[in-house]
């Protein structure tokens, strides 16, 4: 079908104003097909209200606010569209208050407990409640003194620090952290100079403990035998001190029966009689060898080779 | 001097198209021809601007609030605003400047080099009752008309970029947009508009029917009405910013 001009131009401006006049009523947010209830209430003040904020019922949106005018009795007068189902009942009280900090001013209906509804264009009481910024902005001086107060105080203790801090103490300070860093810089080149050394250290320590381990390893067995063959020893050499400690006591016993005179030795030791006898022995032995020799034949006359054979 | 001759001759014409705008059986027909060519023919593309500009105006808004401590639904109301108070306007009305701007200015100017104007005004018509009053009443009637079509897919546009892109959800989104939805501003859009469209298609057809010097001067023409058009739709904008905001 051909569309003639007049129809296309119809059709575009029709669509238009539909489109305009149900995106406006969608933006304001209204119901775009009914009338909504209409409803005024009355403030002191209306700080921070404006045409389109919303309007809650138990922190449901149920609408937004209309027209707002100043009355001649220097109150505030608000038009409110409420669109909702749920009856407003006589006594409802509208509280202009802020739902956060950051956001926009609103209304929030309480809902009375009267059984009659309000009717269209009905007011019902209106209630300024002060937001948290607000009651800031009004404690906010004193708040400002307390603040001022705890820096001044701060300041002072700052300042006694900086006297205490005097100067030749900051100097000393700074210069004791100097001579630690340049220690720690120290340390760090020497650490960095010796590592090769360090390294060498450690690795041939560990080299010396793993051969050491591995002889130990290896001559268990021997080690093993040669103690074995000490403790024989050993017990051995018990036996041995155990004989000499009887041989000891026996040769005590000689001894002591010695020292008493007893048996050859004891008289031996004991009796100087014989060794005097010895002795005058020994004189008449050297009289008679001394005899022999001065004068042989006395005492050799009756001998002969002859003799002798 | 020269510009003052322009004003005059400008003022005149457009003189002549009020006084004659009364004669509305000598225009009917052409009245209803412009206003699918300016209304009917533009819809398209104005639904395409809107669209880039909302989803665009909506990306980079939510790329240059990314940090600030704000609640997601500025950017629906930022995007709204805009888009209503200036954006579907004057994006629009630049747009058409070259669109029915170009047009308008080559087809009264060829018509005025090729001596049909002349013929029409020996046949006993009024020439500009019937080239360019039809014209500029189609560029007021339909400018409004496309600024509603801008405006509606521009912040459908920018809702579909916040949802699509994860950046505002739609509801953060139509929040924003509605507590900061003051009726003033569709107003003033709408006016801007009307404002737009005659300046558009009123310098277009100045432009055409004063063309002179062959196929050169109809280019001229089409050039000077474009540029102009976009120049004194920038100027026009300050000026109603500077006087009802």
């Amino acid at each position: 079908m051909k569309l003639s001009n007049e129809v296309k131009v119809g059709i575009t401006v029709l669509l238009a104003v539909i489109v305009a006049i149900v995106g406006f009523r969608f933006m304001r947010d209204i119901p775009i097909f009914r009338q909504s209830m209409e409803i005024t209430a009355t403030f002191d003040r209306a700080d921070g209200l404006s045409n389109g904020n919303l309007v809650y019922i138990k922190g449901v949106r149920v609408g937004s606010v209309g027209r707002i005018t100043l009355t001649p009795e220097a109150t505030v007068t608000i038009n409110m569209r409420i669109d909702t189902d749920v009856p407003i009942p006589r006594g409802s009280v509208a509280m202009l208050t802020s739902l956060g900090i950051v956001e926009g001013k609103s209304i929030v209906i309480e809902l009375g407990t009267s059984s009659e509804n309000v009717q269209f264009g009905e007011e019902i009481e209106g209630v300024y409640a002060e937001t948290m910024m607000e009651v800031l902005g009004s404690k906010g001086e004193e708040l400002g003194d307390d603040v001022s107060n705890t820096i001044y105080e701060l300041n002072l203790f700052l300042r006694q620090l900086n006297e205490t801090l005097d100067d030749e103490a900051r100097t000393t300070l700074g210069e004791t952290l100097n001579n630690v860093y340049v220690t720690t810089g120290k340390i760090a080149e020497i650490l960095d100079e010796k590592q090769q050394e360090i390294d060498n250290a450690i690795e041939s320590g560990s080299r010396m403990l793993s051969q050491l381990d591995t002889l130990v390893t290896d001559s268990r067995p021997q080690v093993d035998s040669l103690l074995a063959t000490i403790e024989h020893n050993i017990a051995e050499l018990e036996a041995v001190r155990i004989e000499l400690e009887s041989a000891t006591a026996n040769f005590n016993e000689i001894l002591e029966k010695i020292n008493m005179g007893e048996g050859t030795i004891g008289k031996l030791v004991n009796d100087p009689s014989m060794y005097e006898n010895l002795d005058s022995l020994t004189i008449e032995l050297n009289n008679l060898i001394k005899g022999i020799n001065e004068n042989p034949g006395r005492y050799l006359r009756h001998m002969s080779i002859i003799d002798l054979f | 001097m020269h510009a003052l001759k322009e004003i005059g001759k400008y003022t005149t014409l457009l003189y002549q198209a009020l006084r004659s705008s009364t004669e509305f059986s000598t225009y009917r027909k052409n009245l209803f021809h412009e206003l699918v060519k300016v209304g009917y023919d533009s819809v398209p593309i104005i639904i395409l601007v809107g669209i880039f500009t909302g989803s665009v105006m909506t990306l980079q808004s939510a790329y240059q609030l990314e940090f600030a401590f704000i609640p997601l639904s500025t950017i629906g109301a930022i995007v709204s605003e805009s888009i209503l108070i200036e954006l579907a306007a004057v994006i629009s009305g630049l747009v058409l400047a070259g669109k029915v701007g170009a047009r308008v200015a080559t087809e009264l100017g060829t018509m005025r080099v090729s001596e049909q104007i002349d013929a029409l005004e020996s046949m006993g018509f009024n020439s500009v009752s019937f080239l360019v009053v039809p014209r500029v009443l189609a560029g007021i009637l339909m400018f409004p008309v496309l600024y509603i079509v801008a405006s509606i897919f521009g912040i459908g546009g920018g809702l579909a970029a916040g949802y699509f892109s994860g950046t505002v959800p739609p509801a953060d989104f139509l929040k924003g947009a509605r507590m900061f939805f003051y009726p003033w501003n569709v107003v003033f859009g709408f006016l801007k508009s009307f404002v737009f469209g005659f300046i558009i298609t009123s310098v277009a057809c100045y432009k055409g029917y004063y063309a002179k010097g062959g196929a050169e001067g109809v280019g001229r023409a089409t050039t000077e009405a474009t540029v102009m058009g976009c120049i004194l739709i920038l100027l026009a904008d300050f000026i109603l910013a500077a006087l009802l905001l």
